[in-house]
């Protein structure tokens, strides 16, 4: 039985066998698509049997795949949407912010609810203790805050350092040498570090998010370092006192090794001591010790902070350090030769050979230069332009170096290089370099760059405002729907730009829309804006439903110029506006309101101008209503304008008027004929 | 006074699904309360009468509104008792701790209750209606009807608060879904 059952076994496997192999035999060619073993690595050979065209099965190694593979190739299937408010707010419109003011303290809000939160969890970590997340999740498990060790011993100054509690680190210190216990070096060394990172003040609570925003110009002019504002010290940052407990401790230190040195040196440097520094570094080098490539780089930014010296020397010194560098076989990093390039950008002009020199040192020596790198060399070349001179092309040789690379964060200054790279394009006014650069952007993960709200905002407005300026309509407009609201909000100047392009690409049709949605992102109360749309929409005359439209829109308009009125005291309706409007309500036809907006131009003291009295004029004769007629003549009368006599003239010859309205209006010619010459040239300088 | 019987707060439990709420069963429940509640006036049991019928005067007053003079505007999760749950209304808490060999259906409506006592204490004049809890995979997701009484950054700030006090107390990311009306929604007046 089990014989017979083991012969058809074996039949069925020679059958397989053979029916495999002639199938194998047959379309020799196309072998990749038919394999039909599964276990088997390759194929034993049979003795005796020839085959041929049987290749080797090798089986792919087995991939590992991230976690969060599957999400992440879903994710590569969408794109952003460009309906959507980003996802940090909640999705309702009450909720959603309108403009970038809005947007960031909403932001805020949110983060500061989020930190009242982490003081009840941390001020009360024994309720938020159960632990039922299987795995266990670290950050929803309480912090600890508090040293748990009490007595004075070398370990509880290492927990206060841990805890970065620096006062009471210094206090446990005090009492461990009032005791007289030795303290050894590296405890020694990591209270130092801790002191010199801080400079001596407690890290404070207030996050580095919550600083105002620096303008650019500041920014440029000073350190970048210490952000956090404390309230003796000015808006940059702590100032490193003399005789501070870090300079206490290190003098009181039985030995000192190179660590100490350096952290000594690299804290006053941070702090603003740049002298202290340098001269610490002489005692470093009369100890016969060695420095490391952070102090160095601490050092060279020293010297460049050293305020008596003339630029060339500064160079000069800078050199020096590199040489010293070299002899203590120290190798340098990316991070020195950025901080040169940072150096050297402060020195203008005169900085331009070195950086070039610079960045190939850099290149020689193969260390990858990282995007903060370009965006010093770009602020060296197109920071203090002007357009008379010519302009240096070596971003285009950046950008062409550029293409296609994706960066990681390796220094604190990359997120510059975004808003440096669109700055220097909007000055050259060369699209296809913006979109070379916003191309680099949307590479891989390169979005990260764009740095914080306002310099994310100052890059798209820049973009923006070159498309705009260079870019055909249809594809301005495409870009408007895309990038606006959701990733940016515009200025008004952005705004005005793009009513300019517009007006050359005559698509004025669009105005309405922009200006129901510059209402929706607090422009409503901006007058420069609201002018310009007017004299867009007023300048000609368009077909009657664009016209309607137009007079939708004014109206509008002026119930926000109104609005306005009632909160201020002193009601600014220019009188360019009031012109407008009152245009446009004559054309679309919406005689009434143009009326009272003649009783408007009293009540605000302006003048309305020449073509706008013509208009009712006409108007006045469409409708056949001489009452009409002298009502404007005698506003025109009221004002003193020249044009007075053409109108009174004009309303003889055109309109049936009976004798006493003849009288009045001769009265009315008289009395301003005779103004007329005293006035006329007050007129002509008022107008 | 007819004793009646357990009215509860605002809260509803979920009912297990795999059960038909079926007329009979209704009736059946409705008999129960009786015999359970004590009555004064009303024996189900009558000495004279031994034909048992079950007493089909519903006198549920669980969670419902009888109409009165028009006056009182009521929502419509309000409207609707809570017979019409999966019929007209959808539940207020969605989790599978109640389906067949699946657990801690306990602890979920325990936590619950909480979270909706813990929403109404941190929007305090805010709620429209009774805030929806879903359960998917880890994640607790909150979604709440506000009204507009807060500006709009502060809603921001309390949103910010919840999810990160009430995440390490269930050691699982809770998110909140805040909708904003004008004024709780009114279905009828009653």
């Amino acid at each position: 039985m089990a014989a017979v059952a083991t012969g058809r076994w074996l039949r069925f496997r020679c059958k397989l066998c053979l029916t495999l192999t002639c199938q194998r035999a047959g379309p020799c060619g196309q072998a990749p698509s038919c394999r039909f073993y599964s276990g088997s690595a390759t194929i034993p050979k049979v003795e005796g049997t020839n085959i041929t065209g049987i290749e080797e099965v090798v089986i792919p190694k087995k991939k590992t795949w991230d976690k969060v593979a599957v999400l992440q190739a879903l994710a590569s299937t969408v794109n952003r949407d460009a309906t959507a408010a980003p996802y940090a707010f909640q999705d309702d419109p009450f909720l959603i912010p309108t403009s970038s003011v809005e947007s960031r303290s909403f932001l805020l809000a949110k983060k500061s609810g989020e930190n009242a939160a982490k003081f009840i969890i941390n001020s009360h970590p024994k309720y938020f203790q159960k632990d039922i997340a299987e795995p266990h999740i670290p950050c929803l498990m309480p912090e600890y805050f508090e040293p748990q060790i009490e007595d004075i011993s070398e370990a509880a100054l290492r927990e206060r350092i841990k805890l970065k509690k620096v006062k009471a680190s210094v206090d446990m210190f005090d009492q461990l040498l009032q005791a007289g216990t030795a303290i050894s070096l590296e405890t020694s060394n990591s209270l130092l570090d801790l002191l010199c990172y801080y400079g001596d003040k407690e890290p404070s609570t207030d996050y580095h998010f919550q600083q105002s925003e620096k303008s650019e110009e500041l920014e440029e002019a000073a350190e970048e370092n210490n952000k956090k504002s404390e309230k003796a010290d000015h808006q940059f940052g702590v100032t490193w006192r003399t005789k501070n407990n870090a300079e206490r401790i290190f003098a009181l230190m039985p030995e000192k090794n190179s660590h100490s040195y350096c952290t000594m040196i690299r804290g006053m440097v941070k702090h603003r001591a740049p002298a202290r520094a340098l001269n610490l570094y002489t005692e470093l080098l009369n100890n016969r010790l060695h420095a490391d490539v952070y102090t160095f780089n601490a050092l060279i930014e020293a010297t460049a902070l050293s305020v008596s010296e003339k630029l060339e020397d500064k160079w000069n010194n800078i050199l020096e350090l590199l040489k010293q560098m070299a002899a203590q076989k120290v190798k340098p990093n990316l991070q020195t030769f950025n901080t040169i390039l940072k150096c050297l950008q402060r020195f203008h002009t005169f900085g331009r050979l070195p950086a070039l020199q610079t960045f190939r040192e850099m290149k020689a020596i193969r260390i990858e230069p990282s995007l903060a790198t370009y965006h010093y060399i770009i602020q060296l070349f197109y920071h203090h332009e002007n357009p008379s001179k010519g302009s240096s092309l070596i971003i285009y040789d950046i950008m062409n170096e550029l293409t296609g690379q994706k960066f990681s964060p390796k220094d604190p200054d990359d997120d510059m290089f975004f808003q440096s790279a669109m700055k220097a394009c909007s000055f050259l006014r060369d699209l296809e370099l913006a979109y070379q650069v916003h191309g680099l952007l949307n590479t891989g993960d390169n979005w990260k760059f764009i740095g914080p709200d306002h310099r994310r905002n100052f890059y798209y407005s820049k973009f923006f405002s070159l498309v705009c300026l260079m870019e055909q309509i249809d594809v301005t407009l495409k870009w408007y729907k895309d990038l606006i609201p959701s990733v940016f909000f515009p200025r008004s100047q952005t705004l005005i730009d793009l009513l300019q392009a517009l007006d050359v690409a005559n698509r004025l049709e669009v105005i309405p829309q922009i200006w129901k949605d510059s209402k929706e992102y607090g422009h409503t109360f901006h007058n420069v804006l609201k002018e310009e749309i007017l004299m867009l929409m007023a300048r000609d005359k368009h077909s009657p439903e664009l016209q309607v439209a137009f007079a939708d829109c004014a109206a509008d308009i002026k119930s926000t110029y109104e609005s306005q009125d009632g909160r201020q005291t002193a009601p600014e309706w220019p009188a360019n506006s009031l012109n407008y409007v009152a245009v446009l309500f004559l054309r679309a036809g919406r005689t009434q309101e143009a009326w009272k907006m003649l009783g408007l131009f009293k009540k605000h003291n302006k003048i309305p101008g020449n073509e706008l009295l013509n208009e009712f004029m006409d108007s006045a004769k469409a409708s056949n209503s001489p009452a009409q007629a002298i009502e404007i003549v005698k506003l025109a009368s009221a004002f003193s304008l020249p044009i007075c006599e053409g109108l009174t003239q004009r309303v003889m010859a055109d309109f049936a008027i009976n004798q006493e309205q003849k009288e009045a209006l001769g009265n009315l010619t008289s009395l301003t004929s005779d103004s007329d010459t005293d006035s006329d040239s007050d007129i002509n300088e008022g107008k | 006074m007819p004793y009646r019987g357990p009215t509860s707060s605002k809260t509803q439990v979920p009912l297990d699904t795999a059960r038909r709420y079926s007329e009979q069963w209704r009736l059946w429940n409705v008999v129960l309360d009786e015999a359970l509640s004590l009555p004064q006036t009303r024996p189900i049991f009558s000495s004279h009468n031994w034909s048992f019928k079950p007493v089909a005067q519903p006198s549920n007053q669980v969670a419902r509104f009888r109409v009165d003079k028009e006056d009182k505007p009521v929502t419509y999760e309000e409207v609707h008792g809570p017979h019409y749950i999966a019929h007209r209304k959808g539940r207020l808490s969605l989790h599978t701790g109640n389906l067949y060999g699946e657990d801690h259906a306990a602890e979920q409506t325990v936590e619950d209750v909480f979270l909706q006592k813990f929403m109404l204490g941190t929007f305090p004049v805010c709620l429209a209606d009774p805030r929806i809890l879903k359960r998917r995979a880890h994640q607790l997701e909150v979604s709440a009807l506000v009204l507009r009484q807060l500006p709009a950054h502060k809603f921001h700030l309390l949103v910010g608060y919840n999810e990160t006090l009430l995440s390490p107390c269930y050691k699982r990311p809770v998110c909140l879904h805040l909708q904003t009306v004008p004024s709780k929604v009114v279905y009828k007046y009653t």
